[in-house]
C-alpha cells in the first residue's frame, strides 16, 4: 500500500471535468485508489465520490494506493493532481 | 404473477425532473458529457424553471455551486443532474436548492430551482444533461426514451 498527501494544483480544483479526467484515470489503474480530504474517504473510482470532497484549487489531499500496479499507479495519480 | 417472487428495486423508472425536448447525451454541447466521460443518459432542454426528483432516492450531492445534483436510486443506481453548460463558473448564483445531501427525497419532489433570465444573460445554455455516473461498477443497463411521448426518460434495470 501506497500513501501520500499532494497539493491539488488545478486552477478549478476537483469539479465536474477534472474529477471526471482524475476517475478516468483510476478506472485504468487496477489497484484499489481512494482519495481523503479533512478526514473524508471516498474510492478514485467513483465520480460523485470524489465531487462531494469538493477539492478546490491548492487542497491537500491524501492518495492511497494499493494493489499489483500501486507503484505506477500512485505515479500517473500525482502527475495529473499537480497538473495547473 | 409471480411478481411476489421478484425483487422489488431491480428496475427503476426516472421520470423527467423538468418538462421540455429530451435529446441523447451524445447530442449535448460538451464534450465532457456527449463523450459519456460522467456516464450515459439523456439530457432535456427546461421548458420550466424547477428541477424535480426523477425518482425516489438520497441526495448525494449539492455541489456549493448549486448547479447539480446527484441522487442514488434505492438499486444503487447514481444519478447526476446538471443544469446548463459551464454553469459552474456562475459560482451559484442563479441557482437555489430544495434540499441538502443526505436528505431523502420521494420522486416530483423539488430539488434545485433557477433564474433562467440570469443564466440565459450570462450566455450559458440550459441544457440539462441527467447521467447515470457508476452504470458499468453496478453492472446497470440503461433504456432511454428519447422522444416526446410519456414522462419516463430512462428505465434501469440491475443486469442478473
Amino acid at each position: 500500500m501506497l500513501k501520500e498527501t499532494v497539493i491539488v494544483k488545478g486552477k478549478d480544483g476537483l469539479h465536474a471535468r477534472p474529477a471526471a479526467e482524475f476517475v478516468q484515470l483510476c478506472k485504468k489503474i487496477k489497484s484499489e485508489v481512494r482519495l481523503e480530504k479533512n478526514g473524508t474517504v471516498v474510492q478514485g473510482k467513483s465520480i460523485i465520490g470524489i465531487m462531494s470532497l469538493g477539492i478546490a484549487h491548492n487542497d491537500e489531499v491524501t492518495v492511497t494506493v494499493e494493489g499489483e500496479d500501486e507503484a505506477e499507479g500512485i505515479k500517473a495519480i500525482k502527475e495529473l493532481l499537480d497538473k495547473e | 404473477m409471480f411478481s411476489f417472487f421478484k425483487k422489488k428495486d431491480d428496475v427503476i423508472m426516472l421520470y423527467k425532473p423538468v418538462a421540455g425536448k429530451v435529446i441523447d447525451i451524445s447530442d449535448v454541447q460538451d464534450d465532457m458529457f456527449s463523450t459519456r466521460m460522467m456516464g450515459d443518459g439523456v439530457a432535456i432542454e427546461p421548458e420550466k424553471d424547477v428541477i424535480l426528483s426523477p425518482c425516489d432516492g438520497k441526495v448525494l450531492l449539492i455541489p456549493k455551486t448549486l448547479h447539480a445534483v446527484a441522487l442514488e436510486a434505492s438499486n444503487g443506481a447514481e444519478i447526476l443532474i446538471h443544469i446548463g453548460i459551464d454553469t459552474v463558473e456562475l459560482k451559484g448564483e442563479g441557482f437555489t436548492s430544495h434540499v441538502h445531501a443526505g436528505d431523502t427525497v420521494k420522486r416530483g419532489e423539488q430539488l434545485i430551482s433557477f433564474d433562467r433570465a440570469y443564466i440565459e444573460r450570462e450566455g450559458k445554455p440550459l441544457t440539462t444533461p441527467i447521467v447515470i455516473t457508476n452504470a458499468d461498477e453496478k453492472e446497470i443497463d440503461i433504456k432511454k426514451n428519447i422522444s416526446d411521448n410519456g414522462d419516463v426518460i430512462m428505465e434501469l434495470r440491475i443486469r442478473s
